[in-house]
């Protein structure tokens, strides 16, 4: 489901990756999104926590198969959107 | 002259192989202590933390391994929850931070990692530790010379960095795990490291020969010229591995064991023939829910992927009454290693084994799989597992060929062979179980490390036994323990009729060596 006025996308996504979010999966999200302007948040069970935070991502421990919902706000929306997904989704490296 | 003092090693935990002699260096971390620094300025920190940034660019810049590690470090301290934690307890002191305060936020993160419930997360905080440390005091590490072999509680990734700028001959540690940050850095700068090692205080400044090939710490040791030969030796054989790595041989195979996905890419580039023995007890150690069959499917299918056409074989959970798995149901007992372990515990939990097989089986059509029961001692056993393996078949929409074989380390296995062999597509004999169970003499127990043999006449006729009847079926017959490391071993085995050596990625060039100079002689 992607609610988007013109900067803000809220979309539901299944980790694929099957490293799931855990050390190294989070350090790369975090090291692509350093170049992008938006706000990214992940919120997974009851936590919201900053995307660009790779201390906060592995906190979550999110594993494979799991349902994370991203909250990007700001003037870059979509290629945020574009690499949370590519590094989520991933197949692997 | 004082006297030799051997501390046998559990080979498991040697993390990167190699020999070393030198003098003993126990390393005590220096305590910052709070005298010195009374407060501190936020301003002041954020300087030392970008000084920091462009040291760790500095030594870390060299080499694959080392970049991505410093490029991990330098994120972590730019992290907006570091800063921000920071931020908020130099707001009430007008800018200003107490070293409590700071360590208060370090124990803050660590904790946030450890919740996690990854061990692989957990093991960033030596990563934390590491950083913290550098950014209160600079330099940890007293006089270490070339040579010596430093002793740590806790080995971090900078201590490594250094410890390869000085010289250092090999690294012991009492904390660690093959995974973590710093166990990485000991293998790719070619550091012999061992972990798991009890505190050695009283042999401090002594002389000591480390032997992380076999796994051995000989404090005194008195033959000094048969060892510096043997580290010669080593080292010169060192140098022309690498063809041996690309070698493959009809017939035969070298395969790795591993038993975390981010073994795979060592696995490949030593020149593994495939996986003889994918532990997946990481999926299921350390949480206190079962992995979905989805999560499991994710990471069969990389690691079939990652090898194919060569084959995988992938264990089915193989866990007993000693670890402990919170969602398992297991029952208490005083001998867990003839109790309730690998496909007696898995039958005792049908919906955990239902769900891996199921993984599996989806996983199957992306690679080459063999699916390997453990603990198998009747084969009941199989033909349970086979019927449950038939009908999951039968309901998953699409799925690959895949072979079923077992785990011989039970001897009840050894002498009825015969009636498993048309049940299983290959087997692989686990000799260190095995070892123990012929001998009755539990491994871990130095009291009767004596009695402990893996090349012992028993346990070779036990494999003869079997692997000559699964060569007269023509079935793959492999060794997963570590006497398939054990190079002075593999011609003997391969005369048995053994068809492939399971083995540390790191031990692969060995043992391809091995059997190139086997084939060579016959």
């Amino acid at each position: 489901m992607i609610m988007a006025d013109t900067n803000k996308i809220v979309k539901k996504i299944v980790v694929t990756n099957p490293e799931g979010l855990h050390a190294r999966p989070a350090g790369k999200l975090v090291k692509l999104l350093s170049g992008v302007k938006s706000s990214v948040t992940i919120k997974y069970k009851d936590k919201e926590i900053n995307a660009k935070s790779v201390l906060s991502i592995m906190a979550l421990g999110i594993n494979p198969g799991e349902e994370i919902e991203v909250i990007i706000e700001g003037e870059d929306v979509e290629s945020a959107l574009k690499i949370v997904e590519g590094v989520v989704c991933a197949e692997g490296n | 002259m004082q006297r030799e003092i051997k501390i046998p090693v559990n080979a498991s935990n040697i993390v990167s192989e190699g020999y070393a002699y030198g003098i003993l260096r126990c390393i005590e971390r220096v305590e910052v202590s709070s005298e010195k620094k009374p407060l501190i300025e936020m301003e002041e920190l954020k300087k030392t933390a970008r000084m920091l940034e462009e040291k760790i660019k500095r030594e870390y810049g060299s080499s694959d391994v080392l970049g991505e590690i410093g490029e991990v470090h330098i994120m972590i301290l730019n992290d907006p929850l570091l800063w921000d934690e920071l931020e908020k307890k130099a707001r009430d002191k007008g800018g200003k931070l107490s070293l409590k305060d700071i360590m208060d936020v370090r124990d803050y993160i660590i904790s946030l990692l450890l919740e996690s419930g990854n061990p692989l997360i957990q093991e960033r905080q030596y990563d934390i530790k590491d950083l913290f440390n550098a950014l209160l005091s600079g330099a940890v590490h007293s006089e270490i010379s070339n040579g010596d072999i430093v002793y740590v509680d806790e080995l971090y990734p900078s201590d490594v960095v250094v410890f390869h700028n000085s010289g250092v001959g090999a690294i012991l540690s009492k904390k660690g795990s093959p995974t973590a940050h710093a166990s990485i850095l000991a293998q790719a700068l070619e550091i012999p490291y061992i972990y798991g090692i009890p505190p050695l205080d009283e042999y401090c400044d002594m002389r000591v020969f480390v032997d992380a090939v076999h796994g051995e710490i000989r404090i005194n040791p008195s033959n000094i010229e048969g060892i510096k030969a043997l580290i010669k030796k080593y080292e010169a054989e060192k140098q022309n591995l690498e063809k041996y790595s690309k070698m493959r041989f009809e017939g035969i195979k070298v395969m790795a064991n591993i038993g975390f996905l981010q073994e795979i890419d060592v696995a490949k580039k030593k020149g593994a023939d495939g996986i003889g023995l994918f532990r997946t007890e990481f999926l299921f150690l350390n949480r206190t829910r079962p992995p979905s069959e989805d999560e499991q499917f994710l990471a069969y299918k990389k690691v079939l992927e990652a090898f194919f056409p060569d084959r995988v074989i992938i264990r089915l959970l193989d866990v007993g009454g000693d670890k402990p798995v919170s969602y398992l149901k297991l029952p208490e007992e005083s001998n867990p290693f003839l109790g309730v372990r690998g496909i007696r515990a898995l039958m005792k939990n049908e919906e955990i084994l239902k769900t891996q097989l199921r993984a599996l089986i989806r996983a199957s059509a992306y690679g080459n799989l063999g699916i390997l029961i453990p603990m198998i001692s009747k084969p009941e056993e199989v033909v349970y597992v086979k019927k449950l393996i038939k009908k999951i078949s039968e309901s998953v929409e699409s799925h690959g060929n895949f072979a079923v074989g077992i785990m011989v380390e039970v001897p009840s296995v050894i002498f009825s062979i015969e009636k498993f062999v048309q049940q299983i597509d290959f087997a692989s004999i686990g000799t260190n179980d095995l070892t123990q169970y012929i001998f009755a003499a539990d491994r871990m127990n130095p009291e009767v490390s004596e009695y402990y043999n893996d090349q012992d006449d028993a346990v070779l006729a036990a494999i003869k036994i079997v692997a000559e009847k699964m060569r007269e079926s023509k079935k793959p017959v492999g060794i997963c323990g570590e006497l398939a490391g054990k190079r002075e071993m593999i011609s003997k085995l391969m005369s048995f009729g053994v068809t492939s050596f399971s083995v540390a990625p790191a031990k692969v060039p060995r043992i391809k060596k091995a059997v190139y100079e086997a084939l060579k002689e016959t």
